[in-house]
């Protein structure tokens, strides 16, 4: 018997992450695979003024302070909650307003070194321990995000490969999704994107106990579903909820039928579906409250033993 | 793209459980005056009142509003501890696990909003659709109205108008919640409008003139008492032996004992806790504190006020005298005596009458509607904890909607309605409100607890909440404890004074076995889910971050 925890959407959380390299001592499972939308995407300002004062707005409020604890308690909130703080002078806050290249800059220096030091957490926490980390990329991940994993036995970055868990079952792993009204880094055409899932399928013999870990919920399955109003045009019958997963993914699971399909992109859509004899699951998201939504899934020799969500 | 967070949104918008925000801090306000139901269930409480003669009903209020606000403290604290939806369930959950969240769960909160239902909507019939049936026939001259009015007010009449309002209640519910938060919010806007005329009316009224105005009234539109109602109903009250006082000889003690009764109304604020991983911005303290403890205060001066002035134009010993003779005695009066008749009786158009009874319209239609929202946020909650089937609480991709969760709730409130309305079943519920304040005690307890239990301290210790301390102790555990202090009063009354109608053995038993049952049906649930090799206790887990 193996089981697995799958999370997916972290977004820069760094609480998530935290809970994340802990999940597998918590949850006693010996691989954590986390689909997807590692990163965030936005900068905290926290711009000094005259004075010694520094000022930033967050969660709708105003905040003017000198006092150093309180910059550091906000810049802790909004690393939990995804963000990534940068204090700045008003003249550095008035370029990066205007300027979208540096905002670009500063934004990979910043996720470079979060991602640097979650790695050195996650050491500490992992290595001798047996149990190892997938991380995939998707969604509005950078494009350079895999630059930044190192080759390791315990935080593996798993875009793009053909890995094994330890009882030998396959896991492709692809973040590429079709494109989305976000306009994500890691998408393209369904066509391409379908020849890709094919190729890296080609690899493997055993796709009965194969595991698809693809970034992009299969199309129309609920797994996939944004609510309408998020998006610029609202779905079929003015649905509330339209579906904005990949044809090509549906269409590799309906041909392949592998045991297991994992993904995330839509993070409201926690839900659970089968495709024939295979089991799709989509965990959701709840990074911004600090929350690692995630499903843990036992898989004995004749295949899934059971799963069930959790909130950790 | 990158951006700069512009910190206009707020970074903690999402959706919790795939359930989007669609009702505002102000949409939860109106939701948790609505629970308390200030104006049609608390016509229904302040009746039942008279058992306690020299009570004074506006300082009952005042005093269990103010009792209150530890308890509605905790629940402000919880929800912006954990601003997720089915919170009652969830905070239960994370600090006893699923078990104890089960049993105070199941029984109350999912069940009893079932039988709530029926004893809210039963009402109904006559506090507000006969009403507006008699304003017709004056405003028309249709004699029909007045026999539909009375077709209605009989047990077959009330159940098929039971039968209308559950369909209606299950419609909105499918409509989704942002047709909810825009109906109870235009249905809150006529009843508070409504609400300033009746305060306007009662202002310009003297005591006296409300004497002979109720009379009129009542000779005229209900052919009874001779012109001499209100005099007849002190007479035979007195003659059955009941001793009316008047306002200014009303004790505080009494006031105080009343507050347990009371309690039926000014605690169901609570009944929010379900909703808040649906309302925007809670988890900042002063949004989910304007929702609990300005709902509260809101309901407590409103109501006070409103309840001193009706009493001081209407009559202590008068208001107490006719509750009295319809709960022992309905021969002696013709029809309820809830305060939409004593406002009725202001005036002698049908206008005005026909406005009486929309302002008690506009109180009543989105009220019985909040149980179908409590059953089936908990049912969600519990169904996304794998509790309950996954199906139960899977949202419709076209409605948006928990369609099966709002379905189990429709067929269980016509099945419970049902017994309700023509079997004894009615008898088995009396001890309902004492289970519920149960759940809702034990949810303070829960609060009480959070900061110092293994599974909840990390969520505490990480929020801004706990910064607020008192002593050094943390404020949500102070406030906790002076809550469940006055749950222990109140608990102590409904057990050892029958006045209470809260202590019937059969409705406990009826009560126990229910609670039994739901916890049965969770330790079967929990073996059947280890054979498979999952602990579904962990699902309430707090992973680490250290």
């Amino acid at each position: 018997m193996q089981t697995i925890l799958f999370a997916t959407g972290i977004r820069g959380s760094q609480r998530c992450w935290k809970k994340l390299i802990n999940a597998g001592s918590f949850y006693g499972v010996q691989t954590i695979i986390l689909g997807g939308n590692l990163t965030g995407g936005d900068i905290f300002l926290i711009e000094q003024c005259k004075a010694g004062y520094w000022t930033a707005r967050w969660d709708r409020e105003n905040i003017r302070t000198s006092d150093a604890a309180t910059i550091a308690e906000l810049e802790s909130q909004a690393r939990d909650a995804g963000f990534y703080p940068h204090r700045a002078t008003s003249e550095e806050g008035e370029v990066l307003r205007s300027s979208a290249e540096a905002r670009d800059k500063l934004l990979r220096k910043l996720i470079t070194k979060s991602i640097s030091s979650w790695l050195k957490q996650s050491r500490k926490k992992l290595a001798g321990s047996g149990k190892r980390l997938f991380v995939l990329s998707g969604g509005a991940d950078p494009p350079y995000l895999g630059e930044l994993f190192p080759d390791s036995d315990t935080v593996i970055w798993a875009q793009n490969k053909v890995l094994q868990l330890e009882n030998g079952c396959p896991v492709i792993n692809q973040g590429f999704s079709e494109p989305t009204p976000w306009k994500g880094t890691w998408e393209m055409e369904e066509d391409r994107l379908l020849d890709l899932l094919e190729t890296q399928i080609s690899e493997i013999s055993d796709i009965y106990r194969a595991i698809f870990n693809m970034h992009a919920p299969p199309f129309n399955t609920g797994l996939d579903d944004v609510p309408a109003d998020e998006l610029p045009e609202t779905g079929p019958m003015g649905a509330r909820y339209a579906p904005m997963g990949s044809r090509a993914v549906r269409r590799v699971i309906e041909k392949y039928q592998p045991l297991l399909s994992l993904h995330g992109l839509t993070q409201g859509s926690r839900r659970q579906t089968r495709l024939g004899r295979t089991l799709c699951l989509n965990p959701g998201s709840l990074c911004r409250l600090g929350i690692l939504s995630g499903f843990l899934i036992s898989l004995d020799a004749r295949g899934i033993h059971s799963f069930q969500p959790v909130q950790g | 793209m990158p951006s700069i967070f512009s910190g206009s949104g707020t970074p903690f918008q999402g959706y919790a459980t795939g359930m989007p925000r669609f009702f505002s801090v102000f949409d939860g306000f109106i939701y948790g005056v609505y629970a308390n139901s200030i104006v049609i269930a608390a016509a229904l409480t302040y009746s039942l009142t008279w058992p306690w003669n020299d009570a004074n009903i506006p300082l009952g209020i005042l005093m269990v509003c103010l009792a209150f606000i530890p308890m509605f403290t905790v629940y402000a604290m919880l929800t912006a501890l954990m601003p997720r939806a089915g919170g009652e369930y969830v905070w239960k959950a994370r600090a006893f696990g699923g078990f104890w969240a089960c049993v105070f769960i199941f029984t109350p909160l999912v069940l009893g909003p079932w039988f709530y239902m029926a004893s809210n909507v039963a009402p109904g019939s006559a506090m507000v659709v006969a009403p507006v049936l008699i304003s017709l026939a004056g405003l028309w001259d249709m004699p029909i109205f007045v026999d539909l009015a009375i077709m209605v007010s009989t047990r077959t009449g009330t159940w098929w108008f039971y039968v209308f309002y559950v369909s209606f209640a299950a419609g909105v519910m499918l409509l989704g919640m942002r047709f909810y938060a825009r109906f109870q919010r235009w249905s809150f806007f006529v009843g508070i409008l409504a609400l300033g005329t009746w305060i306007v009316m009662l202002l310009a009224t003297g005591s006296a003139e409300f004497q002979t105005s109720f009379s009129d009234f009542v000779q005229e539109t209900l052919h009874w008492g001779d012109g001499e109602a209100y005099q007849r109903i002190l007479d035979a009250a007195r003659e059955d032996g009941f001793s009316a006082v008047p306002l200014a000889e009303t004790s505080v003690k009494s006031s105080f004992l009343i507050g347990p009764v009371l309690a039926y109304t000014f605690m169901y604020i609570a009944w929010t806790g379900t909703l808040v991983g649906e309302i925007r911005g809670v988890h900042k303290l002063k949004n989910s504190s304007a929702i609990f403890l300005g709902g509260n205060i809101f309901s407590m001066i409103l109501c006070a006020g409103f309840m001193w002035l009706l009493i001081s134009r209407v009559g202590n010993e008068f208001f107490t005298s006719a509750n009295f003779l319809w709960a022992t005695d309905g021969e002696h009066i013709p029809v309820p005596p809830h305060y939409g008749l004593y406002l009725m009786a202001l005036s002698r158009s049908p206008w005005f009458w026909l406005w009486v009874a929309v302002g008690l319209n506009a109180w009543f239609w989105i009220w019985p509607t909040n149980n179908m929202v409590m059953s089936t946020r908990i049912m969600m909650a519990m169904s996304n904890d794998r509790v309950l089937p996954v199906q139960v609480g899977t949202l419709s991709r076209v409605l948006g909607t928990p369609v099966t969760a709002v379905l189990i709730c429709y067929i269980g409130a016509l099945l419970l309605g049902w017994l309700y309305f023509f079997t004894g079943f009615s008898r088995l519920t009396l001890n309902m409100p004492f289970m519920t304040s149960l759940a809702f005690a034990a949810t303070t307890l829960a609060g009480t607890l959070f900061p110092f239990l293994k599974n909840t301290r990390p969520v505490y210790e990480n929020s801004p909440i706990s910064r607020y301390t008192l002593l050094g102790i943390p404020l949500i555990s102070v406030a906790g404890v002076l809550g469940l202090a006055y749950f222990a009063v109140m608990f102590y009354l409904y057990i050892m004074d029958d006045r209470y109608g809260t202590n019937d053995p059969l409705s406990a038993w009826f009560i126990i076995g229910s609670v039994t049952l739901s916890a049965l049906g969770y330790l079967w649930y929990k073996a059947r889910r280890r054979r498979k090799g999952m602990d579904i206790e962990v699902t309430h887990l707090e992973i680490p971050v250290k």
